[in-house]
Parts: structure tokens; C-alpha cells; sequence
């Protein structure tokens, strides 16, 4: 997914800037078009519908979305650290004031250590795009291109940046930052309590060691200010919704109306997160890390998920019975109907049915039975049993599954909470599992660095998987959020999301979370594990089943 | 910002302008041209010798490429390490490349262009595709993917692994033909900056 072909301005074509151009152009020249400004911005495209064309390291030609400033400053405009290289904040409201990072704002993207300039004017601000020379007359970065830009233009795009990052986001005051948890009803009484506990420990804690700021703030030497009037309490809300999935929408709606938030972070949800997701995009609020089994795919802006949940499982499956077995085979797959594995049990069958010499037979068992019926097993066939514990303890009592070297019956650590959960002994034993989370000795070293703190603070070991990933979710957000300094903008937190989740202590559990500019789903593959051990054991190599994007036009 | 160690080549050599090359802007160009001379070289070149893991990697096509073979075949090799969400520094690079071949034109015969991604497992080889094509790579510039594994041996072969891919340097490694020594060139080049030092290494 590239964000910015999603973001509002991202899907704009070319003629439709010309259109909006010509319906408003008697008396904006002078003043500079927003929407002229936020094109050149966002997709490097002129009033005129050509592309926009710079110069960068003084002789490499950049066009069009190459050439776009969106690039290196972010969709916020409070700029970029890649690499060493610093892509300095372009909002008016900072390129218009003079900078002395001595003791003013130091931001994270832009960590230069004494660096002094005045504040831009229109003048030495169009001479530094064009040009590369800044106020002071020292030349910027080659890495800064150079643009061919009439004053037109540039009106317009310096009318744009005035409205970048303008106004902070919702959710925040002088005093407080609101953060919100979503459980939705179906959810496991045993994970809620699991991801409740966990936030409320967390903010608990940070509230311990902060409950000096608010005097530090008020107190402050003027050289700290900048940074001591950053803080904020950081209150979260538990949004505990009820009703069928279609209310959903409505009790957020309302929940957000009556307190905004600034971001969600965690959550737990269980056959749909749809209703959360569209919220989340609805009011551009920033969700991050729910623990969802299966996120909606491929769509959206706003919210950051660990993977794609149980489809990436599915082609985990998949690539691990083409490793198997190229030539191909039947499989045979149950679900409950209703059931998130209705879901996963479609994920596999569209992925093999794709692949040649595969045939994928479905058995949906009836919502309102527990029953499995015997006769699953009686083939030589490889089982994918898209179920949960519970329905495993009920309903497998008295089948014992044939064993073999390959794997005969295939089951999914998130559905039957394996290891952690106990199983019927038989399928413990005989089963392979797909486990899209870190393996052998580093799953449980993972873990532990989160139980481990939650136990100081009289936590339980149940559900340490969730509590791991919950814990760890609250302590990305912290970390974005202090990136903020005092500028709680929803579109940089999210920027400095995509940006730290990769350098981030990894006490979750998967092998590594990474993010980028436009990514969506943190961990991209799984193994096929055993459970003859205390550790889950790898047998396979690490599987990625990252989706085939769609392609961007030209 | 970073500031390299100033190398000790001939400077002035490497700020000729390119002939038929940047476009500079327009009633700029005198200006434009002025700074450009006051700049000084942006990379430090080192010369190394770098072994070429056995790893097999994938083209944007999805096919196998056997590394140590195509680094070590005939012909030069210009290489560079890229993702394609990365925001700043990769984009710049591979124009940078795009450039170079252009300018090169027929002199690019035989030369090997390879960029490795350093985000894998995003980076598949339809994700490498599509990149390509916004720079216009033909044949003779490979874009390569793999498991994450491999690309992290060969980062730290090239000792350009920093652990999360936002930490990466920009860097170009060259080689020629027969000689197992590769041209490190730590930080931004401009085109004839590389231009200028494939040349020189190609007429020894």
C-alpha cells in the first residue's frame, strides 16, 4: 500500500487540479492557491497539469511525484531523518520564525545540535527552493533539489504550508492527551481483562514517573521550556462497545464525540474490526497495534496493525505445502460458519487455488455445533483446522488424527492460543501449527521481557502473547508521542510511528516489527512450528506471504 | 548535518559541469552554477575488499540470482543498497543512477547496475517492479530482493549493515572485471561524481 496514493490529495488527478484552477483563479494569483499548493506538495504536479521538475544533487534530474516535497518534509511537513540526512520542518509556522535550536523547539526529524537561522520570508524562502540559499545565505543539503518554480507557483505552495500542521489535532489541551482502548463484544473475556490490565498498568506507571512535570513545566528555565511544555497526562478511555458489528460506527461516533481522542492504541476484537477501522479513517484519528485476528486488508490510511492476521496465515499455509508437496494435493479445511476461520479457510482457498495440481475441499461445521465430524481424517489428505481451543476440546474428544513426518493436520497458534492454552493432548502431540510470532528460545526470551514487568506490578502470566503485544503497543505510542514535543499533530505521530517501530526494543511477540513510509502491517510471515518442547520449534524456514500490491497506474 | 571527511581527489576536475547534462533553472543557471563551485565533495572514497556472500537473491522479475556470480562477473558492477518506502536518500540515489546510465549510454555496455533492498520482505519483487519502472531501469540494472536473512549478510558484508533500515547510509560500491577490490563511495555522489569515478577506475 503507498499512503500516498491515499491520502485525500493523493488521488487527485491532473485535470482536476486544472478544473479547480481555472473555476477559482480570478484574484487568487496573488495570494496563492491552497489546493495549487497542497498538488505540487503532495503529487509534484504543476497548476498546469505537468510535472514538476527540480534539479537535486546538483545534476540529477527528479519529476513529477520524484520532485514532490512530501517526500523528504512528510505528509505533515514536520520533515524526515533517513539515513543521517535531515529534511528540515517546511510548516509556515516555523519556516516564518526565526530557529535557534539553542533553546527553542528541537524536534527529533530535525536534531541539528546549535543550528540558527532567521525566520523566512517570502523572499529568501523562494530563493531557497529555487536556489538552495538560505536566509543566512549558506547553501542547504544537495540533497535539498532545486526547483523550477515561477512566483505563481510558489505563492501556492507557500499558501499551502501555512495550513500544514496548523492547528493541533483533537484529543489534546494544555494539560491532558486522551488516548482510547476499543474492546469490541465478542471479544474473550480472558484478553480483555489481559489488555486492560496491561494498559492500565502502563499509563499507571507513566503517571508515577511524570507526576513532577506539570510543576517542572510551569517552573522551567526559559532555555527548557520548549521541551518541559511538552508534557502532557496521558489519560486513556476504555471504549467497551456492545450490539452487533453494524452499532459499532455509532457507539464510537458517539464516544469520540463526547470525549475526542487523540489516538487508539491496542484494542482487542474478534470477527470483525471493520466498524474500528472505517472510525479510525472517519475522523483521521491514528489506531494503533489492535490485537485483531483479522484486519481488513489493503485499504486505509490511518490504522497500524501487527500483520494481516489469519489470511497471512493462510499463505503461510500455502507456501509451506508447496514446500512439501510441489506437485500439489488435496487439502481439506473446517470452520466454524460465522467464525473468523470462515475468513482464513477463504484466504487459503484463494491462494491455492492459484497454485496448479492444488484442490481445496471446505467442511463449514454449523455455528450451533460443536461436533467434528470423523470423517475428516479418513483421507491421506493434509487438514487445515481453522478452529479454537475451546471447539478443539469439545469437539475432538475421540479423534486421533494420523501422524507422519509431513504435516497431516495444520492448526493456527492465534485461534487455539497455542502454546500458551492447553489442547487435546493428540493434537498437541501429532500437529503442525502455523505461527506467525518469533520461535524456539527467542519467542519465550521476547515474552518474558514483557511479563517480567508486568509481573512487578502484580500481573499475571495468563495470556502473556497478548499482554507482550499489548504492553508493547502502549510503549510504541509513549515513545511517538514524547517525538511530539509540543507539536500533537496526529499526521507527524503517525510519521514518527512509521518511522521507529523498526529501532523500537522488540518485547512483542514476532521476530522483528518493521514499518515505513505507506507500510500498514508491521511482520509479514510466520513458521510452521511444533509443540513437542516448551518452546514452539521451527520447522520451516521463516515464510513470508507478503500480497501482490496493486500496481499504481504508469 | 553529516559532514564527510573531505577526499583528497582532484576536486575541481569533478565540478565540470556535465556536458548535455543538468538542467539548470532557467535565469538560475549563472547563480546555480556559482554554488555549485563553492560545494565540496559530498562522499569519501575508500577501496576495499569485500567477500560476496554465497546467497541467492530475486530479481523484480522473481527469478534466482546467484550473487557471488553476477558481482563477480565480467564486466563492471555499480551497487547500492535501497527499499522503496524509504523517503529521502533512496529515491536520490536511484535518480542518480537513472542519470548515469543515461549519460553513459553506449559506454554502459557490459556495466552492471544492482540495487539491493534492505526491506525484503516488503520489497517483493512486483513492490521492486514497479520501482523500476518509475526510474526507468531496463536489463541492465538488476533490482533484488530476498529473505531477510541473506540481505543482512550481505549488508555486513559491505559493512553497511546499521540494524534498522532507517539508520542505512547512502553508499556506491563499484568494481571492475577480474579485480577482486571494490571502490567505496560513503555518502551522496552526484552523477558525474560517479560518472568520474567509474572512468577512473575503468582506465587502469
Amino acid at each position: 500500500m503507498d499512503t500516498r496514493r491515499d491520502h485525500p490529495y493523493g488521488r487527485w488527478h491532473a485535470l482536476q487540479v486544472v478544473v479547480l484552477l481555472a473555476a477559482a483563479v480570478p484574484g487568487i494569483a496573488a495570494a496563492g492557491d491552497v489546493e495549487v499548493g497542497a498538488a505540487l506538495y503532495h503529487q509534484g504536479i504543476l497548476p498546469t497539469g505537468e510535472p514538476l521538475r527540480a534539479t537535486v544533487q546538483r545534476d540529477v534530474p527528479l519529476v513529477g511525484e520524484r520532485a514532490a516535497c512530501v517526500n523528504c518534509h512528510g505528509r505533515s511537513g514536520l520533515g524526515l531523518l533517513e539515513g543521517g540526512k535531515v529534511a528540515r520542518p517546511v510548516t509556515g509556522a516555523l519556516l516564518f520564525k526565526p530557529r535557534d535550536s539553542r533553546w527553542s523547539l528541537r524536534l527529533p526529524t530535525d536534531p541539528g545540535s546549535a543550528t540558527t537561522r532567521p525566520a523566512y520570508t517570502e523572499t529568501t524562502l523562494f530563493q531557497a527552493i529555487r536556489s538552495g540559499v538560505d536566509p543566512d545565505g549558506r547553501m542547504l543539503d544537495g540533497l535539498m533539489p532545486r526547483y523550477t518554480l515561477g512566483d505563481r507557483e510558489l505563492r501556492s505552495l507557500r499558501a499551502y504550508l501555512e495550513t500544514l500542521s496548523a492547528e493541533p489535532s483533537p484529543g489534546v489541551d494544555g494539560e491532558t492527551l486522551h488516548l482510547a482502548t476499543v474492546i469490541t463484544p465478542d471479544a474473550d473475556p480472558a484478553g480483555r481483562r489481559a489488555v486492560i490490565d496491561v494498559l492500565q498498568a502502563f499509563y499507571a506507571a507513566q503517571r508515577a514517573h511524570t507526576r513532577n512535570e506539570p510543576q517542572r513545566a510551569r517552573n522551567s528555565p526559559w532555555a527548557h521550556r520548549w521541551q518541559n511544555a511538552a508534557f502532557r497526562d496521558w489519560q486513556l478511555h476504555v471504549w467497551q462497545l456492545d450490539g452487533s458489528p453494524e452499532e459499532w460506527g455509532e457507539q464510537l461516533d458517539a464516544r469520540y464525540h463526547e470525549q475526542p481522542v487523540f489516538a487508539l492504541v491496542s484494542g482487542l476484537g474478534n470477527a470483525t474490526w471493520q466498524p474500528v477501522h472505517a472510525f479510525c479513517e472517519r475522523h483521521a484519528v491514528p489506531c494503533v497495534l489492535p490485537n485483531v485476528t483479522t484486519p481488513p486488508e489493503g485499504t486505509g490510511h490511518w490504522s497500524v496493525y501487527f500483520s494481516r492476521g489469519l489470511p497471512l496465515e493462510a499463505g503461510v499455509i500455502a507456501q509451506h505445502l508447496r514446500q512439501s508437496n510441489p506437485d500439489g494435493e488435496t487439502i481439506l479445511q473446517a470452520y466454524r460458519k460465522g467464525s473468523v476461520g470462515e475468513t482464513a479457510a477463504a484466504a487459503l482457498r484463494t491462494t491455492l487455488h492459484k497454485e496448479p495440481g492444488y484442490s481445496v475441499i471446505d467442511r463449514e461445521l454449523p455455528a450451533d455445533s460443536t461436533v467434528i465430524p470423523p470423517g475428516l481424517f479418513q483421507e491421506e489428505w493434509p487438514v487445515v483446522l481453522w478452529l479454537d481451543d475451546d471447539e478443539l476440546h469439545q469437539g475432538m474428544a475421540d479423534i486421533e488424527p494420523a501422524s507422519g513426518a509431513n504435516c497431516r493436520v495444520y492448526l493456527s497458534s492465534t485461534l487455539t492460543g497455542a502454546p500458551h492454552r492447553p489442547l487435546p493432548d493428540v493434537l498437541a502431540r501429532t500437529a503442525c501449527f502455523v505461527h506467525p510470532f518469533a520461535a524456539g528460545a527467542e519467542y519465550r526470551g521476547r515474552i518474558e521481557r514483557a511479563t517480567a514487568w508486568l509481573a512487578a506490578r502484580g500481573i499475571s502470566d495468563e495470556e502473556p502473547r497478548l499482554k507482550a503485544d499489548t504492553l508493547f503497543a502502549a510503549t510504541l505510542v509513549g515513545r511517538a508521542l514524547r517525538h511530539l514535543r509540543s507539536l500533537y499533530h496526529r499526521e507527524y505521530f503517525l510519521e514518527r510511528i512509521e518511522h521507529i517501530t523498526d529501532s523500537a526494543i522488540p518485547g512483542y511477540s514476532y521476530p522483528l516489527l518493521t514499518l515505513g513510509t505507506g507500510q500498514r502491517y508491521a511482520s509479514r510471515g510466520g513458521y510452521i512450528v511444533r509443540l513437542t518442547g516448551p518452546d514452539p520449534v521451527p520447522i520451516s524456514d521463516w515464510l513470508v506471504a507478503e500480497p501482490v500490491p496493486i500496481r499504481s497506474p504508469g | 548535518m553529516h559532514k564527510e571527511i573531505l577526499n583528497t581527489l582532484s576536486v575541481l576536475a569533478l565540478l565540470l559541469p556535465l556536458q548535455g547534462g543538468a538542467t539548470a533553472a532557467g535565469d538560475h543557471a549563472h547563480h546555480h552554477e556559482h554554488h555549485q563551485m563553492m560545494q565540496s565533495v559530498g562522499y569519501h572514497r575508500s577501496v576495499h575488499d569485500y567477500p560476496v556472500p554465497a546467497i541467492t537473491l530475486i530479481d523484480a522479475d522473481g527469478r534466482p540470482v546467484e550473487l557471488a556470480a553476477l558481482l563477480g562477473d565480467e564486466g563492471p558492477v555499480m551497487l547500492n543498497f535501497i527499499y522503496t518506502s524509504c523517503t529521502s536518500i533512496c529515491p536520490v540515489m536511484s535518480a542518480t543512477f537513472a542519470k548515469v546510465r543515461d549519460h553513459l549510454g553506449p559506454e554502459l555496455t557490459g556495466v552492471r547496475m544492482v540495487s539491493i533492498s534492505i526491506d525484503p520482505e516488503y520489497d517483493t519483487p512486483e513492490r521492486l517492479r514497479d520501482y523500476a519502472d518509475r526510474f526507468s531501469a531496463d536489463d541492465g540494472w538488476l533490482l533484488l530482493t530476498g529473505s531477510r536473512e541473506d540481505v543482512v549478510r550481505v549488508q555486513r558484508g559491505f559493512d553497511i549493515y546499521r540494524g534498522p533500515k532507517t539508520s542505512h547510509i547512502p553508499a556506491t560500491f563499484l568494481r571492475v572485471a577480474g579485480d577482486a577490490r571494490w571502490v567505496r563511495l560513503e555518502g551522496l555522489t552526484t552523477a558525474a561524481e560517479l560518472i568520474h569515478e567509474y572512468r577512473r577506475l575503468t582506465a587502469n
